[in-house]
């Protein structure tokens, strides 16, 4: 009885220092990282034009909230998870604003392969923990709008798809009705944009030259200079490689482990080699490594000290060598 | 006593049976201090033979059929009387003879001697019917009450301590078969003017408001304005107004779709949970079967509820027929089913819907809750049960319990394909994610379980809104209560012909609309009542739906017309930019609503039925069709109700004979 009554009395004062210490350290945490983009934005933003600076604090603010709530649904602590948001929406950030410095069109282009990556490791990752309708739906109707990233990337991501998928066709009654279900939003979706674009431009020849218009990189790349661009993103490599190693460390791997270096390794091959239509430049292989990193701490952050330890370290390299690049 | 009347009689001996659970009253002891001859109450003391006794005695039934009705009361905690009665051994008549002799009172058959119609009072029309009584006569300064459940405790209480009262026992159909004679007409006017004189302003007896009127001439004169002295500016505005309202309603529907298909939505209810339910504690469930002109498929439910899993005792089934359709009332007689089945005939009067046949027929149910199914509805097994435990688990607020539809037939042919295609997305995506949501459910039109009381607080449903099922759903979430879906289906029968087809879409547009005008008279009132996200959500679900219908044609018409001619003439009205965002919404659209189909199929692991979701977009054309007939309607015969004929599928066929079988 005594213990009982003592524990009704002792428990209200935890509970109201817990709540306090909540809400100070959220208030800490974006306070931190507010101060942060500002550290981020006068040292980037030197010598550039004060039009682009606005828009990057902009997207480094929202990116960075967005993320950070994110990991915190994903149970990562509140400290963690404002200094990973920082440190990796920052990078990718960065990734898509050195795309974007010969043209705004590029910046959209990279984040849009961002997020599109970013989605479809995420969707994989749930489907690891529970298989059924709910992931093949979702990731056709992201595949429906892989048109916002380079079509090598949304081919990867088909391919990854099927490997992924294909294993429970029966589920969905044999192989022609997974195809349909899988696939459908996709081609519905491509006939629609097709028929638009060509009656947009009048034939389907000059329909097809300006769609690829769209995924155009910046001209003049030669497979050299993409050789060498490639080891200047090097950074994004070191943060996936933080992640992967934590993941592999915590026996957390999985199939989206796997899709990511499919995805990194198909977009890499692709982007080196000449004559593709379109090709994705090193900087998107640069941002799909780091929306692939981020996709795979949000989907199941480190659980160790150690292991948030290296995802960190990766990150602060990533930047660090970005930055001094 | 008078004549006609039949003395109890005393002559049984009492056998050493044991019958101990053979009591018809088992609830309700009279009081000791009251003597036989000065209470109305039966008698109870060991004097008399137990029912099980009579019923043998008098040849009723066997000792062995004594037995089982004594397992299954043991098993349903139901009275003796009601499980002989449900277990159709005996005839209903009979039955309450041997009651009377039981109980130690006289017996009247009230189609010999009618109760005197001055004595029934209008406003106790309902308690007539829960409690099972009528005042019969009065004489010498007695009144007579015929009941056929003598030992009520509601009776008792009432009744009991008056010196100048007595009972007689008559058959339970008697006294509804009198109190429709007598009230029929009451209960007729009230089944169509409740809810005009209770909430007018939720009734969709007048169309269109004057306001609406004035607001509506208001919009027209301003757009025909506009179009005359801004033709192209108009077609722009009006285009992108129609795209992008179009575009907000597919987004909600595939967010509603992309939430059924993932773990965001539970089922309602475990086999475990319905395995928990004991029997004794259920309450009596009373199930409305209204019917017009469908004298062949009624085997059909009726094998489906005789399937129940439910304690047939607690069951009061009510086949609720027009009054003229002397065909279906006879299909029905013919069937010979057990007492557990009523026939109500809804007395001829305008207008003659569905909604006006359940309000009568729901203020002479006895239940504690109610549903509603179609006489050739296939429920599963569990529904009840499953509603019960939904109830009780989605907590005191909770009006109504929605059953999922599907189709038996979906294979018979291509209409017969999309409609299943179509009730799929709804019934398995769309609700239960409204569920999810907490905003207004438009219910189905049957397999719709209500909590009685809720029911008649809320008025019942309107009879002048020709989906009265839709109107119900949203009048609930007006009034605070919540709308639930169970994850239980009821197979029906798809239409299967396309003039019937059209009769039936016609009018649940044309429902849709005086549902959404009645609801829009008030938007303010609504937006307050049902909160941002229910009134959002009313508007692109069911103004979605009205705006789809109407709409297609005008997007899809001169886009077509464009395609293959080219011609300068529309170029005015749809200037590029115009025709490229109301094209790409057009495509994307129908892509992201074929899909959607294809989900909802999958997912109830129909899949022969995906490929066919590719053909659906000719079926949104026969919807544009069925929605101007609709809209034509609603001008000139806005509470015609469009029958639907059931038991034209030749799936049905084959199913009524099966139910035949089953029943016979």
């Amino acid at each position: 009885m005594a213990s009982a009554s003592s524990r009704v009395r002792r428990s209200p004062v935890p509970f109201r220092r817990s709540a306090r210490s909540g809400a100070a350290r959220r208030l800490a945490a974006l306070a931190s990282l507010a101060v942060a983009l500002l550290i981020f934005d006068w040292t980037w933003g030197q010598g550039r034009d004060s039009s682009q600076r606005v828009v990057a604090i902009l997207a480094a603010v929202t990116l960075s909230v967005l993320w950070w709530w994110h990991l915190e649904l994903a149970s990562l602590p509140r400290g963690w998870s404002a200094a990973l948001a920082l440190l990796i929406s920052g990078q990718l950030l960065l990734s898509i604003l050195s795309v974007g410095a010969t043209s705004i069109r590029f910046s959209f282009g990279a984040l849009g392969c961002g997020v599109f990556v970013y989605a479809m490791l995420w969707i994989f990752g749930t489907h690891d923990r529970q298989p059924g309708l709910w992931p093949v739906a979702s990731a056709a109707l992201l595949l429906s709008i892989g048109f916002i990233a380079k079509p090598a990337i949304l081919l990867a991501c088909v391919v990854a798809s099927i490997l992924m998928f294909v294993g429970e066709r029966n589920r969905f009654g044999g192989m022609r009705d997974f195809a349909l279900l899988l696939f459908t939003p996709l081609i519905l979706f491509l006939l629609s944009v097709s028929l638009v674009a060509v009656l947009w431009a009048g034939t389907p020849q000059r329909a097809i030259q300006s769609l690829l218009a769209v995924y155009q990189g910046p001209p003049g790349w030669s497979v050299a200079s993409r050789f060498a661009l490639l080891i200047g993103e090097s950074g994004n490599l070191c943060l996936i490689v933080a992640v992967l190693a934590t993941r592999l460390m915590e026996g957390k791997t999985g199939s989206p482990d796997l899709a990511c270096l499919f995805l990194l390794l198909s977009v890499g091959i692709v982007c080196v080699a000449p004559g593709m239509p379109a090709p994705p430049t090193p900087m998107d292989l640069s941002v799909t490594a780091c929306a692939g990193a981020g996709s795979l701490v949000a989907l199941e952050p480190p659980g160790s000290f150690l292991g948030r330890t290296v995802v960190f370290a990766g990150a602060c390299a990533a930047v660090g060598i970005r930055l001094i690049g | 006593m008078t004549d006609g009347v039949r003395a109890p009689c005393t002559t049984l001996t009492p056998t050493t049976q044991a019958c101990s659970a053979g009591s018809y009253a088992s609830f309700a002891s009279p009081s000791p201090d009251h003597t036989p001859d000065s209470s109305p109450v039966p008698h109870q003391h060991s004097g008399l033979p137990r029912l099980g006794e009579v019923l043998i005695g008098q040849g009723l039934i066997t000792a062995g059929q004594l037995e089982e009705a004594l397992c299954l009361q043991a098993k349903w905690g139901s009275r003796l009387g009601d499980i002989v009665l449900a277990s159709g051994w005996v005839k209903s008549l009979d039955f309450y003879s041997a009651l009377a002799c039981h109980l130690g009172l006289d017996f009247v058959n009230l189609m010999e001697q009618p109760v005197k119609d001055f004595l029934l009072e209008k406003e106790q029309y309902g308690d007539y019917a829960q409690y099972l009584y009528l005042p019969w006569r009065r004489k010498d300064g007695i009144l007579w009450i015929a009941t056929a459940d003598p030992t009520c405790p509601e009776l008792v209480a009432r009744w009991g301590s008056k010196p100048d009262v007595r009972f007689v026992v008559t058959p339970k159909f008697d006294i509804l078969w009198e109190l429709q004679r007598v009230g029929g007409q009451t209960l007729s006017r009230q089944a169509t003017y409740h809810l005009a004189r209770f909430d007018p302003e939720r009734c969709a007896r007048v169309v269109v408001t004057p306001n609406q009127k004035r607001g509506f001439l208001l919009i027209f004169l301003t757009t025909v304005l506009s179009f005359v002295l801004f033709p192209v500016a108009s077609a722009i505005w009006l285009n992108a107004f129609l795209n992008f309202f179009l575009l907000l309603s597919f987004v909600f529907r595939t967010l509603l779709c992309w939430m059924s298909c993932g773990e965001l939505i539970c089922p309602t209810v475990s086999d475990e949970e319905v395995a928990a339910l004991r029997d004794p504690d259920l309450p009596v469930y009373s199930i409305l079967v209204p019917m017009y002109r469908e004298p062949k498929v009624i085997p059909i439910l009726a094998a489906a509820l005789r399937r129940m899993d439910y304690p047939r005792s607690k069951l009061d089934i009510k086949f609720v027929l027009e009054e003229d359709d002397q065909e279906t009332i006879q299909a029905a007689k013919d069937l010979a089913l057990d007492a557990t089945f009523e026939i109500i005939r809804v007395p001829r009067s305008q207008p003659k819907t569905k909604p006006k046949a359940c309000n009568y027929a729901f203020r002479l149910a006895r239940g504690k809750y109610l549903t509603i199914y179609d006489a050739e509805d296939k429920p599963d097994p569990d529904q009840l049960k499953k509603a019960i435990v939904a109830f009780e688990k989605l907590g005191e607020k909770t009006a109504c319990i929605q059953a999922r539809l599907n189709y038996f037939n979906a294979e018979e042919n291509w209409l017969t394909r999309m409609f299943t295609l179509e009730y799929s997305l709804w019934f398995d995506m769309f609700l239960p994610a409204l569920d999810r949501l907490g905003v207004p459910i438009p219910l189905g039109g049957t397999s719709n379980h209500f909590d009685m009381a809720k029911l008649k607080e809320v008025g019942g449903w309107d009879p002048f809104n020709v989906t009265e099922d839709a109107d119900l759903g949203l009048r609930f979430a007006a009034m605070g209560y919540r709308v639930g879906v169970v994850n239980s289906v009821t197979y029906e029968e798809a239409n299967s012909k396309l003039g019937n087809w059209l009769r039936q879409r016609s009018r649940w547009i044309k429902g849709y609309i005086q549902t959404w005008l009645v609801n829009m008279r008030h938007p303010v009132k609504l937006l307050q009542q049902v909160g941002v996200g229910g009134f959002a959500s009313f508007q692109l679900f069911i103004g979605g739906a009205i705006v789809s219908g109407l709409a297609y044609p005008v997007l899809v018409i001169p886009f077509i017309c464009w395609l293959f001619t080219r011609t300068a003439m529309l170029h005015p009205f749809f200037p590029p930019e115009v025709l490229f965002v109301s094209t790409l919404n057009l495509a994307l659209g129908n892509s992201l609503l074929i899909y959607l189909s294809m989900l909802a199929v999958a997912q109830r692991k129909n899949h022969a039925l995906l490929p066919h979701a590719l053909t659906i977009p000719g079926y949104w054309l026969l919807q544009s069709v069925a929605a101007y007939k609709a809209f034509w309607q609603l001008i000139h015969r806005p509470f015609y109700w469009e029958k639907t004929t059931h038991g034209i599928s030749k799936f049905t066929r084959a199913e009524v004979a099966r139910a035949l079988s089953a029943v016979r």
